[in-house]
C-alpha cells in the first residue's frame, strides 16, 4: 500500500493548456505591434497604442507561454523523476490559477498604463509582490516533492529547475524594491546608473534563468524520451550546467556599453559574455549529440525536427550573444532591430520551437491517445521554420542599415541623414518582410492549436485516472556500514564518506538536494555582488555634477506620462560616446546628470531619435503639435497620435505623495516644497500655456497633460551646459556681408 | 564516432546516461576564452584605465575635425547677394528650393511661408533681419535658442542656397490664414531682372 505512487497529471495538463492559450495571446499581440510600428494609422490612443501593448506582448511570452511551459513541464517530468507525486494538490491549485490571474491582471493593467516602463520588469508593484508570493508556492511546491522523493539522486533536468527557480526569485526582489506613492505606481529604490544596473543584471538574467536553464532542464528529460536514446555525457551535463550557473549573471552589463555605466563593469559583462560561449554549447552539443543513432527517424518525426532546430538555434543564438556583447560589435547593434532580432532568434527558435516540439509529444500522452496528425505537425514545422528565418535576417538587414545610416557623414563634417526619419522609412519594407515572418509564425501556431484541440477530443473517456507506479519510500543506504546503529565515532564518519563517495563528489551532491540548493546560492552570489556593491559603495563611479538639480513637481507629473505611454521602447535617453551621436543629438551623457532618474529610461531601441538632450531643441509649442499629430512636425512620421494629452488634466492631486516617496529615498525635496507643489505647478504650467499661446498655438492648456509632458521634454539633458564641437558651421558663412 | 565509449552510467525512468568524455575543441574554446578574458583584463586594467571610452571619443572628434577643416579650407561656400537675389528668379533653383522647403521647413513655418510655429516668411516684418544675407545666416546659423536649427550643419550646401532664394521668392505672396507680422519691417531688395 505504502509502495503506491499515483502522479498528479491534472497540474501539467492544465499548465499545458495554458502555455498554448497564452502563446496564441502573445504571439497575437506580436504580430498586432509588428505593424503599429510602421502604420502609425492602426494605433488607437490611449489604449492600443504601441507603447502600451508591448509590454503586453512580451510578458504574454515570457512569463505566461513560456512560464506555463516551464510549470507543466517541470511538475510533469519531476514526478518521474522523483518518483514521486506532487507535493500539494492545493499548491498546484493555487499556483495555476494565481498565475493566469496574475498574467490577466497585468496584461489589462499595460493598456491602462499601469507599468514601472522597465523592460521585462514593467508589472507596478502590487503584481509584483502577487508574483513574488505565487513564485514562493511554485518554490514551496517544487522543493515539497523533492523532499518526499523516492529516488536519491536528482537528474541533470532537476539540477536546472532548482537553478532556475531560487535565482529567478532573487531577480525579481532584487530587481523590484521599490517605494509605492499609490495603490499602483511606484518608484524604484535605485536611481539613474543604479538602476540601470540593477534591471541589466535582472534583464539579461530573466533571458538566462527563465528562457534558458528551465529550458535545458526540459530538454534533457523531452529529448531523450522523444529521440529514445541515452544522454550523451553526464560529465559534459555537469561541466556546463555549473559554468552556466556561475557565469551568466556576470553578463548583464553588456547590454550598457558606451553609456554612462562605468566602463569596469560593462568590461566585465563583456568578458564574462564571452566565457559563456562554450558553456552554452555544452548544452547544445549534448542535445545534438544525444540524438546519435536516431538522426535517421528525423525524416518523419516531426517532433525531433522541431527539436534539432531549438537545439541549433540555442547554440546560434549563444555566439551571437557572446559576440554582441564585444564593445565594438555592439556599437553597431545596439539600439537597432539587430537586437530585436537577436531576441527573437532564441524566443521563437529555442523556446518556441522547443515547446512545440515538447507539447506534440506530451499532449497525447496525458491525454493518453495519439496525436491526431504528425503531417499536420511536419506542415507546422516547415511554416515556422521559413518564418523564423524570414523574420531573422530581415531584422539583421534592418539593423545594419539604421546603423551605417546613422554614422554616415558628408565630406564637410554634415551627417548625411541629419533627418532621423529618413533612416525609419529606408527599413519599412523590413518591417513588412518581418510582418510577413509574423503571419507565418502565428499561421503555423494556429495549426499546433487545432491539430492539439483534435488530439484532445479523441482522449479515451478515462484519460484522466491517475497513472500509478510501485516504488518503495526512500529510506537512508543500510548497505553503508554503519550507516544508521554503529555508534557515531569520528572513524565512522569517515567510513560513512568515503561511501558515499565511491561515485564521485558530484553524484554524493545530487543525493543532497540542500546542499546543491545552497551551492547554487553561492555561485550566483558571486557574480552580483562582484558587480553590484562597488557601483553602491564607491562614490567615485557615479561622478556628482553640482548643477544637477531634482525635477519640479511639474516635471514630475510629466516624467510619469512619459513612463505611463512607454516612450522608452522607441525612444533612447542615452548619448553615446560616438561624433556621429553628439553630432546628431549633442553631448554624450553622464553618469550624474541620471541621479534623480527613478525609473531610469534608457531605453535599448531606437525606432525614434534619442531623447536625452531634446530639451530647449523645439519651441514647446512643436512639442504640442507632436504629440497631437506627429506627422504636422515630421512628414512620414511612424509615432502614434497621443491627443488625449491635450484633453487629459494633470493629476495635481497626486504629486505630493509622488514628492514625499521620492525623498524617502533620496531625492532632496524640502517639507516647504512639497506642500506648495500644487502652486508650483500651477505657475510653471501656466508659464509654459502662455508659450504655446504666444507662438499661436492653442489656448487653454495650462491644466492639461501635455505641458507637464512638455515640461519634462524641455528639461532633458539640459541640467548641463554643452556646445557641440567646433566648427559649428561646415560654411563660410562668415565672410558674407550683411 | 568510434572515440565515445557509450557506456551507460545512470539509468532513470528510461533514460539512460552515456560518461562520454567532453568534445576537446569544446574544452579547448573554453580555457581559450578564459585565458582571453583574463589577459584582456590586465591589458585593459594597465592600458586604459578610467576613462578610455572619453579618450576614443576625442581622438575620433580630434581626426574628425581636422579632416573637414581641411577640406572646407579647399571648399568654401561664399554665396553672394547677388547669386541669392538671382536665384529667387531661377526656376531649376526654385524647384530645388521648393523641395527641400517642402521637406526640412514647411512644419514650421507652413507649407506656403505662412508661419505656424515659426514666423510667417511672406510678409516684410523680419524678427533677424530680412536682407538677402541675414536670411542666409539666420538659416545657416540658426536661432537654437528659439527652435531654428542651424540648418547649414543639415543641408547640403546647393540647397541651403536654393531654400533662401526660395524664401526670397515668397516674398509678397500673401497666402490665406498667414501669422500676423512679427519683427521689423523690410523693404525687400529687387531682384535682377530676367
Amino acid at each position: 500500500m505504502n509502495d503506491v505512487v499515483r502522479f498528479d497529471d491534472h497540474t501539467p495538463r492544465l499548465f499545458f493548456l495554458a502555455a498554448v492559450f497564452w502563446a496564441v495571446v502573445g504571439m497575437l499581440v506580436g504580430l498586432l505591434i509588428a505593424a503599429l510600428l510602421f502604420l502609425p494609422g492602426l494605433n488607437m490612443a490611449p489604449w492600443f497604442t504601441f507603447g502600451r501593448l508591448r509590454p503586453l506582448h512580451t510578458n504574454a511570452v515570457i512569463f505566461a507561454f513560456v512560464g506555463n511551459m516551464i510549470f507543466a513541464g517541470s511538475y510533469h517530468s519531476m514526478q518521474r523523476l522523483l518518483k514521486t507525486r506532487l507535493y500539494s494538490d492545493t499548491l498546484s491549485r493555487i499556483h495555476f490559477w494565481g498565475w493566469q490571474a496574475l498574467i490577466a491582471a497585468g496584461g489589462i493593467g499595460y493598456l491602462f498604463g499601469f507599468t514601472q516602463s522597465r523592460e521585462y520588469a514593467e508589472l507596478p508593484w502590487p503584481l509584483d509582490v502577487a508574483l513574488a508570493v505565487l513564485w514562493i508556492v511554485y518554490a514551496v511546491n517544487f522543493f515539497g516533492t523533492i523532499a518526499i522523493r523516492r529516488e536519491k539522486h536528482l537528474y541533470v533536468a532537476i539540477w536546472f529547475y532548482i537553478a532556475s527557480i531560487v535565482t529567478v526569485a532573487v531577480l525579481h526582489i532584487g530587481n523590484n524594491l521599490a517605494i509605492p506613492y499609490s495603490w499602483i505606481g511606484s518608484y524604484p529604490i535605485y536611481a539613474g546608473v543604479k538602476d540601470a544596473l540593477m534591471q541589466w543584471w535582472y534583464g539579461h538574467n530573466a533571458v538566462a534563468f527563465f528562457l534558458t536553464t528551465p529550458y535545458l532542464g526540459l530538454m534533457y528529460y523531452y529529448l531523450p524520451k522523444a529521440a529514445e536514446r541515452p544522454v550523451f555525457s553526464y560529465r559534459l551535463s555537469i561541466m556546463h550546467f555549473w559554468s552556466l550557473v556561475f557565469v551568466y549573471i556576470w553578463a548583464g552589463p553588456h547590454h550598457l556599453h558606451y553609456s554612462a555605466l562605468p566602463e569596469w563593469a560593462s568590461t566585465l559583462g563583456m568578458l564574462f559574455s564571452l566565457i559563456l560561449w562554450m558553456p552554452s554549447w555544452g548544452g547544445m552539443m549534448n542535445g545534438l549529440l544525444t540524438l546519435r543513432g536516431a538522426w535517421h527517424r528525423l525524416r518523419e518525426d516531426p517532433i525531433l525536427k522541431f527539436f534539432v532546430v531549438a537545439v541549433t538555434y540555442y547554440g546560434m543564438v549563444t555566439f551571437e550573444g557572446p559576440m554582441l556583447s564585444i564593445k565594438s560589435v555592439n556599437a553597431v547593434s545596439h539600439f537597432t532591430d539587430w537586437t530585436i532580432g537577436h531576441v527573437h532568434a532564441g524566443a521563437l527558435g529555442w523556446n518556441a520551437f522547443l515547446s512545440f516540439g515538447i507539447l506534440y509529444w506530451a499532449i497525447p500522452r496525458l491525454w493518453k491517445t495519439e496525436l491526431y496528425s504528425v503531417r499536420l505537425a511536419s506542415v507546422h514545422f516547415w511554416i515556422s521554420t521559413i518564418g523564423l528565418i524570414l523574420y531573422q535576417v530581415s531584422m539583421w538587414v534592418a539593423g545594419i542599415t539604421q546603423w551605417a545610416m546613422w554614422r554616415a557623414f558628408e565630406p564637410d563634417g554634415r551627417l548625411l541623414y541629419p533627418d532621423f526619419i529618413e533612416t525609419v522609412i529606408r527599413i519599412v519594407p523590413l518591417y513588412w518582410v518581418r510582418l510577413v515572418a509574423a503571419i507565418l509564425f502565428f499561421g503555423g501556431l494556429f495549426l499546433l492549436l487545432w491539430n492539439l484541440y483534435k488530439t484532445i477530443r479523441s482522449a479515451p473517456a478515462d484519460y484522466a485516472k491517475e497513472t500509478e507506479i510501485r516504488v518503495p519510500p526512500l529510506v537512508r543506504d543500510l548497505s553503508a556500514p554503519g550507516a544508521v546503529t554503529a555508534p557515531n565515532t569520528w572513524d565512522h564518519a569517515l567510513y560513512r564518506l568515503q561511501h558515499q563517495l565511491r561515485h564521485g563528489v558530484h553524484r554524493m551532491l545530487e543525493g543532497r538536494a540542500g546542499t546543491f540548493t545552497v551551492l547554487v546560492v553561492i555561485a550566483i552570489s558571486v557574480g552580483s555582488l562582484v558587480e553590484a556593491v562597488p557601483l553602491f559603495v564607491d562614490k567615485s563611479n557615479v561622478k556628482e555634477i553640482a548643477s544637477v538639480t531634482p525635477y519640479t513637481p511639474l516635471e514630475v507629473a510629466g516624467r510619469d506620462i512619459y513612463v505611463r505611454e512607454g516612450c522608452y521602447l522607441c525612444h533612447s535617453q542615452q548619448v553615446r560616446p560616438f561624433r556621429y551621436e553628439t553630432e546628431r543629438y549633442g553631448e554624450y551623457s553622464k553618469a550624474g546628470e541620471y541621479i534623480y532618474d527613478r525609473p531610469f529610461q534608457w531605453g535599448s531601441k531606437r525606432t525614434g531619435p534619442d531623447l536625452h538632450r531634446v530639451g530647449g531643441k523645439y519651441p514647446s509649442l512643436w512639442h504640442v503639435r507632436h504629440m497631437e499629430r506627429p506627422d504636422s512636425t515630421t512628414p512620414r512620421s511612424v509615432m502614434p497620435r497621443f491627443p488625449h494629452l491635450l484633453t487629459d488634466p494633470i493629476d495635481v492631486a497626486g504629486v505630493p505623495a509622488k514628492l514625499r516617496a521620492l525623498r524617502a529615498i533620496g531625492t532632496p525635496y524640502t517639507e516647504g516644497e512639497i506642500e506648495t507643489a500644487a502652486t508650483a505647478i500651477a505657475t510653471q504650467a501656466a508659464a509654459i500655456a502662455a508659450e504655446v499661446e504666444s507662438q499661436q498655438g492653442p489656448a487653454g492648456l495650462a491644466d492639461k497633460e501635455i505641458v507637464a509632458l512638455t515640461a519634462y521634454l524641455q528639461r532633458l539633458g539640459t541640467d548641463i551646459r554643452w556646445q557641440r564641437p567646433e566648427p559649428a558651421l561646415p560654411l563660410a558663412v562668415t565672410s558674407v556681408e550683411p | 564516432m568510434a572515440e565515445f565509449e557509450d557506456k551507460v552510467i545512470h539509468e532513470l525512468d528510461g533514460i539512460k546516461e552515456y560518461d562520454n568524455p567532453m568534445p576537446g575543441w569544446l574544452m579547448a574554446i573554453w580555457w581559450g576564452s578564459i585565458l582571453f578574458a583574463a589577459a584582456y583584463l590586465v591589458f585593459y586594467a594597465l592600458a586604459f584605465g578610467e576613462g578610455s571610452m572619453e579618450a576614443e571619443y576625442r581622438a575620433e572628434t580630434d581626426r574628425a575635425l581636422a579632416a573637414i577643416q581641411v577640406y572646407l579650407d579647399a571648399n568654401p561656400l561664399v554665396p553672394s547677394p547677388e547669386e541669392l537675389l538671382a536665384g529667387a528668379r531661377d526656376p531649376v533653383v526654385l524647384e530645388l528650393g521648393a523641395s527641400r522647403y517642402a521637406r526640412s521647413c514647411a512644419s514650421c513655418h507652413g507649407a506656403e511661408g505662412q508661419g505656424l510655429i515659426g514666423p510667417n516668411l511672406t510678409d516684410d516684418h523680419w524678427l533677424h533681419g530680412g536682407s538677402i544675407s541675414e536670411v542666409f545666416l539666420s538659416v545657416a546659423k540658426g536661432w537654437p535658442a528659439k527652435g531654428m536649427p542651424p540648418w547649414g550643419r543639415a543641408m547640403p550646401p546647393a540647397e541651403l542656397t536654393a531654400v533662401v532664394s526660395y524664401v526670397r521668392s515668397l516674398q509678397g505672396t500673401h497666402p490665406a490664414g498667414g501669422r500676423a507680422p512679427e519683427g521689423q519691417p523690410f523693404t525687400p531688395e529687387p531682384l535682377p531682372e530676367t
